[in-house]
């Protein structure tokens, strides 16, 4: 079930919001059973078959943890990671690798060609930071499998995150102040959700088919490339960022405050700026699991460098099993490389707008390796910024209509003028203009749920 | 002096602003929020969905009821005629047929008519609106009469394929028809439309059943237009190829051996001398002409089709005045279309529509000479 459809919006987020207090009010057990099975009949809409990797990856885990918490041995923690991470690496990344094989030494073993479970790679990062939170004995007391079980399939965050980490949610299940509702948050996570909604329906959606026309264009020009590339950088922002303000607000909505994933990231002054505001939980994992692990930067230089670069070659295979997401991790990589270089050993400066140009420019050119299926169709956008030729300008004007324009402009001018939606969680106070904006937007994006194309993060 | 009354000209211009503002940021109590919000959100959605219901844009449910039907976007309202309308007779074409009345039809055919046209109507397309037919008045449904294009069976897409799927299903609530930004705008487009039809014939025109689906009555037909749309036509019809014989009988056929009881009534319209012209200047005149031959092969084999040929009709072809562009004639060839059909001037032997097929040939290149001078013309 997508956020944006009208089986979601209309039936299901309703009815699970007000079954879940109502049920509170008699008995908390209940309630918090009755959302662990919406999340679950949430999470099985999409294919029933998942359900049963889902839940098998949750008892393993579970019984792991179990053991864990009276046997703290330091191979079972690795067992359980081995596990989660061959679970992983069978669904996602068994044919990537099976087929360069078969690539290079000419052999012929069979691809399982099977569609990648929906959130397999969330949900997997989330229980290993539960294995390692039990282990380093971070959770303060023990979970009933109930609250773990909520943990793991919460459905605001159950197919794209934000990766939460089990410290931070299981405490907040367990809560009972969290049982009964809480208008503030309740209102809170209406607006922060009906902001969410509307990025994806009304910018995301919008400028999704200028980008996907460039990329299909057998031989753009300038215009189309700068204008294809452009509209895809907004539109991989509004998709992921809209949908984790959705899952924001619903969490808010149960009283389960979410981390924040998005902190206006293309207004970053540097790349490093960058990773710290686009896709937080990532990279916090990232640094928690991969980086540190490798030594960090307690090791010298090269050691640092070295880390950074592993660590986003394996950020760029989290998001695909393909070379095009390992060669854009590997641009953002070397580009953290270099940041680190100029600002740590050169004590170079730039200046905040030169900073932000720089960043935002890097980073929507990398996005073209993100987009595109294959070398060949990114290096066809690239030639096109080239192509000055009058005729392809021509082609251009008569191609392009003045809406999807529009619309690029207004969403370059929220990226860079508008507070990000995250900013109104702490210090929101309902006002009239908060409920007319969140009734309007709300009753745009339902009257778009016609035309909608999937979450591009559903994917990973 | 100036700047003190410049002040009080600004105070007095942003006082209704500030105003709003004002009332904007009045803080709110979270339970009043929300509740308002549900209220609120509930409310609407149940006034609008009564007004779909009421208004029903595109006939899913009833013929409108107080306002009058607007007859545009076929493809949003043609599921809509076949489930709520009476008929015994339909008229399935491209913009071809576009111009047909169903008065005419009905006049001249005895016959209770729709009209069931769309711009480049596909051959899946032709397949879906029959099926639907069938599906609504089986019993009824006697007399299909049906303009066909070859390109039209060449189209592998379906323009618009999927968008409007939802009309042909009969459920009790198409969520994705009330709660949508299309059937809101033909909301408005049907309430416009039926306001401003007391001073405007463009909009009685798309309010008339009679002409249903047709073009707005704006276009001129003389031959100073087709020629103007000689010199900038670009893009060449859909080729015919192996799939355009296969989709003859895939999406054609299949209904004709299907449905014994029902007559097909099948003319080749006549498009303008200088479509032939470009045709062979594209160099795939020879194709076209093959398929035209194989299709009225295809249709002599069954005994409830009737071809009618009116591509070879070189009175109407020939006459220029006939034509807006290159392949649309006036609402006068459509009457005489059917006039000719009911009287059956235009049927021929198979050997006889083969010489036709030599005629066109022929004929079109006596003009070709003056269609590339045009064509020149245009170029400069």
């Amino acid at each position: 079930m997508l956020f944006c459809s009208y089986i979601f919006v209309l039936a299901f987020l309703p009815l699970t919001v007000l079954g879940y207090f109502l049920l509170n009010k008699f008995n908390t057990t209940a309630g918090r059973c009755y959302l662990l099975a919406a999340s679950l009949f949430f999470y099985g809409y999409f294919n029933v078959s998942y359900l049963f990797l889902l839940l098998g990856s949750l008892l393993i885990n579970y019984c792991i943890g179990a053991v864990l918490t009276h046997w703290r041995k330091r191979w079972l923690l690795l067992t359980g990671y081995l596990i989660n991470l061959l679970i992983l690496g069978y669904c996602k990344y068994y044919d990537f690798f099976v087929g360069n094989i078969n690539d290079l030494f000419g052999t012929d073993w069979v691809l399982l060609n099977m569609m990648l479970p929906l959130g397999i790679s969330f949900f997997t990062f989330q229980q290993i930071s539960y294995l390692s939170d039990v282990y380093y004995q971070v959770l303060e007391e023990k979970y009933s499998p109930l609250t773990y079980s909520l943990f793991v399939t919460f459905f605001p965050q159950l197919v794209a995150g934000p990766i939460v980490l089990a410290n931070e949610m299981m405490p907040q299940f367990a809560k009972k102040e969290n049982h009964s509702v809480n208008y503030h948050n309740l209102s809170c996570g209406i607006f922060i959700f009906a902001l969410g909604l509307a990025k994806k329906m009304l910018l995301a959606d919008n400028t999704a088919p200028i980008a996907d026309a460039v990329f299909y264009m057998s031989d753009p020009g300038v215009a189309d490339s700068l204008i294809g590339s452009l509209a895809y950088c907004l539109q991989i922002y509004f998709d992921f960022s809209g949908y984790c303000d959705m899952a924001i607000g619903i969490g808010l909505m149960f009283n389960i405050v979410l981390p924040v994933n998005f902190l206006a990231p293309y207004r970053s002054g540097n790349i490093q700026e960058f990773w710290r505001t686009w896709h937080i939980t990532l990279g916090r994992f990232l640094g928690q699991f991969v980086y540190r692990p490798l030594g960090g930067s307690r090791n010298g230089k090269v050691r640092t460098y070295l880390n950074l670069g592993i660590t986003f070659l394996v950020s760029g295979l989290w998001h695909g099993a393909n070379w095009m997401m390992i060669l854009w991790g590997a641009l953002h990589g070397v580009a953290i490389i270099l940041h680190r270089i100029w600002s740590k050993e050169l004590k170079f400066q730039m200046p905040k707008w030169l900073g932000v140009s720089v960043t935002f420019i890097f980073v929507w050119l990398a996005w073209i390796f993100f987009r595109a299926e294959n070398m060949a169709q990114a290096l066809k956008v690239f030639r096109g910024f080239g192509d000055f030729s009058a005729e392809k300008f021509a082609a251009t004007r008569e191609n392009l209509d003045t809406d999807s324009l529009i619309i690029m402009a207004v969403a370059l001018g929220i990226i860079f003028f508008l507070p990000p939606a995250n900013s109104f969680k702490d210090k929101f106070k309902p006002q009239l203009w908060h409920l007319v904006t969140a009734l309007v937007l709300i009753v745009c994006s339902v009257f778009c749920f016609n035309r909608i194309s999937p979450f591009i993060y559903f994917n990973f | 002096m100036i700047g003190c009354v410049f002040m009080n000209l600004r105070k007095k211009l942003l006082a209704p602003i500030e105003k709003i503002k004002k009332v904007a940021q009045r803080p709110m109590p979270a339970q009043k929020f929300a509740m308002w919000f549900m209220g609120l959100l509930v409310g609407f959605f149940l006034v609008w969905t009564l007004l779909v219901f009421v208004l029903d844009p595109y006939i899913y449910y009833h013929r409108a009821w107080g306002l009058k039907n607007v007859f545009n976007n076929s493809r949003a309202r043609v599921p809509g005629v076949m489930r709520n309308f009476e008929y015994d007779t339909v008229l399935f074409g491209t913009s071809m047929c576009q111009n047909f009345k169903c008065s005419e039809i009905d006049s001249i055919w005895q016959a209770k008519s729709i009209k069931a046209t769309s711009a480049g109507l596909t051959s899946t397309e032709f397949s879906k609106y029959f099926n639907t037919a069938l599906r609504y008045r089986k019993d009824k449904f006697k007399l299909c009469i049906m303009g066909v294009d070859i390109w039209s069976f060449s189209k592998k897409e379906t323009p618009g394929k999927g968008s409007y799927q939802y009309l042909y299903e009969d459920r009790i609530f198409p969520v994705e028809y009330f709660y949508s930004a299309d059937t809101a705008s033909a909301m408005l487009d049907m309430i416009v439309t039926n306001i401003e039809a007391s001073y405007d014939h463009i909009a009685q025109h798309e309010l008339n059943e009679d002409v249903m689906f047709s073009n707005k009555p704006r276009y001129k037909f003389n031959r100073a237009n087709l020629e103007k749309d000689v010199r900038k036509i670009k893009q060449t019809p859909a080729n015919p190829n192996a799939d355009t014989i296969k989709h003859f009988d895939e999406h054609l056929f299949t209904h004709v051996r299907n449905n014994p009881d029902i007559q097909f009534e099948i003319f080749l319209p006549p498009y303008s001398i200088y479509f032939w012209c470009f045709l062979r200047e594209s160099g795939v005149l020879e194709d076209h002409l093959a398929a035209r031959d194989k299709f009225a092969c295809m249709a002599a084999q069954y005994p409830n089709v009737t071809l009618h040929d009116f591509q070879a009709d070189f009175d109407i072809a020939c006459g220029l005045d006939h034509y807006k562009d290159i392949t649309h004639y006036s609402p006068a060839v459509n009457t005489r279309i059917l006039q000719d059909m009911k009287a059956g001037k235009n049927v021929f032997s198979l050997e006889e529509f083969q010489q036709r097929t030599n005629l066109i040939r022929q004929r079109s290149a006596e003009y070709q000479a003056e269609f590339d001078k045009l064509r020149q013309s245009g170029k400069k």
